[in-house]
């Protein structure tokens, strides 16, 4: 309760604990946690997504899940600070379009800084997680390919 | 089908309140004015739209059913229609069908949100985060800033838009607010404060941004062959809606860079018009400008300027106030403030305003303004909501 009795507030803190599942998205998260980029590929067209999209546009039918490279390329960039939700974590993060090879789609992920500054055009990979997140996206963290450098 | 015409409305003004008052407040207030404004009774009115994007910042759930009681609504068909941002639009969407299927005579459009004043601004980001796609881009930390900045980066690379032309919207809707009673943040500011403001996501800074306001809106929808005249003030009908989505991964689209989805609504809502050419049509517009460069990608989008063009004409002055085709008289969400569930409705208030001259800015220049056009969106331009205004 505020101790303010002419304030017209009441300052309180909710709390909720949620029971989080995925889905048929599962796998997706399963690879990211283990490094792995789990798409998704029409059993038609062949035609990839990473992100994965659970049914093919073109087909209408649900899409087979397979794993890519983890290799892919910027499209685009942005830069600024960052609060990681359900972490403490705030710093100042890089993220990218990236566009995995073999996928038609791309997605929004965090571009790990190296020893090169990223650009648009610049070839990246998944890399392994090294720490524990409390959501599974989170281990969708891209670093520059040095090999293709 | 009967013509949906505007017969007034009002906004409760758009700021972060901190002196205690609560929706409740606002939506009372600002239905009884819209209602003058309007020059009917509540009794007139035989069906009700309400618009509030999330019971989770105001700590209501079926906020439609309550606001209506305590606007003093019983009896009536009330719902409740949601689409991001872009709920107010969604709902004179909904009014308009109402009129036009011969639904409903009289429709109330209320909108309201309790968005930024009473939470944590790192609680609000989180809860706006999870706007896209929650689990696979909001919890990876994923913010509204970073997709509006990718795409703009991609229209930066494509046309070679730079931050100069993205800075110029932020001052020039930042200074339309200047006289504007129900904005946020009127400003004189410069190019280069913009420029100097702290980096949000590159490109965008601080002074590009939107900002999160409290607010409400309302506005009466009503059947032409009904409504009652208005002595001395022209009529003014909503002469086309339109709406489209997109993915909503912005990785998803083949033209990242652009609001697709947009031009979809645009072109329903100008064919439904019977507009051709709105580029030469148009005498005004309200537009989405969550972040500036996204208001140049709605001008491209709302086929107001070639694709990859808004930034040059902007420049010259043609959306200037003065302009050939003033944009965001109102400020926009950058001057006037971002309220979900408000922010289309105002901006057909604003425009019906402006088009029946009575505008508290009235725009300089020949005063002769028939057309306007209203666009909002939800998401990243992934419910898009177009509404084109004409004066009779």
């Amino acid at each position: 309760m505020n101790d303010n009795s002419n304030s017209p507030y009441e300052s309180f803190e909710l709390t909720f604990r949620y029971e989080h599942a995925y889905g048929e998205l599962l796998p997706y998260f399963q690879g990211l946690r283990d490094g792995r980029a789990v798409a998704a590929r029409c059993p038609v067209c062949a035609r990839t997504w990473f992100p994965p999209r659970l049914s093919c546009r073109v087909d209408c039918i649900a899409t087979e899940f397979v794993t890519l490279s983890g290799a892919g390329i910027v499209l685009a960039l942005t830069q600024g600070p960052t609060k990681l939700p359900l972490t403490d974590t705030q710093a100042e993060m890089v993220w990218g379009l990236v566009r995995l090879h073999g996928a038609e789609n791309s997605i929004v992920a965090r571009i790990r800084p190296g020893a090169t500054t990223p650009v648009p055009g610049a070839e990246v990979a998944l890399v392994m997680p090294d720490a524990d997140a409390p959501h599974p996206a989170q281990y969708a963290v891209f670093t520059m390919d040095q090999s293709k450098q | 089908m009967p013509d949906a015409v505007v017969l007034g409305g009002s906004v409760h003004p758009f700021a972060r309140y901190k002196d205690g008052s609560t929706p409740r407040d606002w939506t009372r207030r600002v239905v009884a004015q819209a209602l003058a404004d309007a020059r009917i009774s509540l009794a007139d009115v035989d069906a009700m739209v309400f618009a509030m994007e999330s019971d989770h910042l105001a700590l209501q759930l079926s906020p439609g059913a309550l606001l209506a009681d305590e606007a003093g609504i019983i009896g009536i068909p009330v719902h409740r229609v949601e689409a991001g941002g872009a709920s107010g639009a969604a709902a004179v969407r909904a009014a308009y069908a109402q009129v036009r299927a011969g639904l409903a005579r009289c429709v109330l459009v209320i909108g309201v949100e309790h968005a930024a004043s009473h939470l944590r601004g790192r609680d609000v980001a989180f809860l706006y985060g999870l706007s896209f796609d929650a689990d696979i881009e909001g919890f990876a930390g994923v913010t509204a800033a970073n997709l509006y900045a990718l795409s703009m980066a991609l229209h930066m690379q494509r046309y070679g838009t730079n931050e100069d032309d993205i800075a110029a919207v932020s001052v020039k809707n930042h200074g339309n607010a200047i006289g504007n009673p129900w904005a946020h943040l009127p400003m004189d500011i410069s190019i280069d404060d913009v420029l100097r403001s702290p980096v949000v996501s590159t490109p965008y800074k601080r002074l590009d941004c939107s900002p999160l306001s409290d607010g409400a809106a309302a506005l009466v929808i009503a059947d032409a062959r009904w409504a009652p005249a208005t002595p001395g003030r022209p009529r003014v009908r909503i002469a086309g809606s339109g709406c489209a989505n997109d993915h909503v991964r912005l990785g998803d689209r083949s033209e990242p860079h652009r609001f697709s989805a947009k031009s979809k609504a645009a072109r329903a809502a100008y064919e439904a018009a019977g507009v051709r050419d709105p580029a030469r049509s148009m005498d005004v517009a309200e537009v989405y400008d969550a972040f500036a460069g996204a208001e140049l990608q709605a001008i491209e989008d709302l086929l107001l300027a070639a694709p990859g063009q808004a930034a040059r004409e902007l420049r010259a002055g043609r959306f200037s106030a003065g302009g050939s085709l003033p944009v965001n008289l109102s400020g926009g969400l950058i001057g006037q403030g971002g309220v979900p569930g408000a922010t289309g409705i105002a901006q057909v208030v604003t425009l019906e305003r402006i088009l029946s001259g009575r505008y508290h800015r009235q725009p300089a220049g020949d005063g002769d303004f028939r057309w306007g056009v209203a666009d909002a969106h939800g998401g990243i331009g992934t419910v898009c909501f177009v509404h084109v205004l004409e004066r009779t």
